[in-house]
């Protein structure tokens, strides 16, 4: 019997963990997950942004945003196929990938890959990752509630391109319709989130640490 | 190991339910795990055909990545044409939703059968057509 094990709580926003790397990420990560929110909410009433923000902190966050955009230039350069633009996403993607140690930096490519392919898929709503059999396996979720040829045929070139790309990497996949209340998330905690498109079609991305 | 006609026969074997099995649509699920079974069968008569290839069973490594699923995709990724690859592995994903009725990992699914899950027209396709491409690509 199978147990149960998801979360239907889809509105909660998603919060890439594990972003514990240093001041400057810290800061960042508070940039976008929380300033920005604010800044959204507050900017639509036409306050000044010292007006609900100390100007210590506008400074700091200046400042650390200087540095970051100054190294994110350099480290984008190779990654252009994979981020398009240096949005909230991307920033929070390459502070992961700069912060992660050389033991993992193999996966590093081969997620970047799975998430820019199946990200540009609009069915697609998360993906998760995990080690089965001697695998490296993706879950790819997908919005559909009744099986979908088209989108079936979509995400298996998605996944033979991949795994072309990817030939010395043993892969696979998995493609995981709409399940009940809930959309797009597992509870599983052998398995990893890599990707989610929030609902209101902004995606964001984490890669995590080795402790998985 | 099976021989190569002894592959043959049952993929034939197999096919030749589920076209029966079609004419109702009562038990989609068994239509499309008896499909799949008989993709394995053409896949598994193919590899005796290319000297590239090991049969599954005797091919396989110990602690190879995948077991014999993992094994079977790998060498139809590598040597064998892409509509070929798309087919079984369309048919492996589904067959495993008809048998088991949850998804790997998710721990969770189905609360209604697989027969709502796919419509008559999608399992059609998959023995009309996939079953079919890989049958017609691998020349049986």
């Amino acid at each position: 019997m199978c147990a149960a094990a998801l979360r239907s709580n889809v509105t909660e926003p998603y919060i890439p963990w594990r972003l514990k790397r240093g001041d400057i990420k810290n800061t960042i990560f508070k940039i976008l997950s929380e300033t920005s929110l604010i800044v959204s909410r507050e900017g639509a009433t036409g306050k000044e942004v010292t007006q609900y923000l100390s100007v210590e902190k506008v400074s700091q966050y200046s400042m650390a945003i200087d540095a970051l955009v100054r190294q994110l230039g350099t480290s984008l350069e190779g990654m252009q196929e994979e981020i398009l633009s240096p949005d909230s996403s991307a920033l929070i993607k390459w502070i992961d990938l700069s912060a992660k140690g050389e033991e993992e930096s193999r996966e590093f490519p081969i997620e970047r890959r799975v998430i820019g392919v199946f990200g540009g898929i609009e069915q697609v709503f998360s993906i998760y990752t995990d080690e089965y059999l001697e695998r490296k396996r993706f879950l790819i979720l997908t919005t559909n509630e009744k099986y979908d040829d088209e989108l079936m045929n979509r995400l298996l070139i998605a996944e033979r391109d991949i795994r072309l790309q990817f030939k010395d990497v043993p892969l696979s996949f998995e493609y995981i319709p709409k399940l009940l209340d809930a959309l797009g998330q597992v509870l599983n905690p052998n398995v990893r989130l890599i990707w989610s498109r929030n609902l209101d079609g902004i995606s964001t991305s984490s890669f995590a640490t080795s402790t998985t | 190991m099976a021989s190569l006609q002894a592959h043959l026969r049952q993929a034939q074997h197999n096919e030749k339910l589920a076209q029966e099995l079609l004419t109702s649509m009562e038990y989609k699920d068994w239509i499309i795990t008896i499909t799949f079974y008989a993709a394995i069968h053409y896949v598994e008569a193919a590899f005796f055909q290319n000297p590239k290839v090991v049969h599954t069973e005797t091919g396989i490594t110990a602690n190879y990545p995948g077991g014999y699923y993992g094994y079977r995709s790998d060498m139809i990724l590598q040597y064998y044409p892409a509509e070929v690859d798309m087919s079984y592995r369309k048919l492996y994903q589904l067959s495993r939703i008809a048998r088991y009725l949850c998804f790997p990992m998710e721990k969770k699914f189905l609360e209604e059968p697989v027969q709502e899950y796919f419509s008559d027209g999608d399992v059609e396709g998959f023995f009309q057509k996939d079953l079919a491409t890989i049958r017609q690509s691998l020349n049986f």
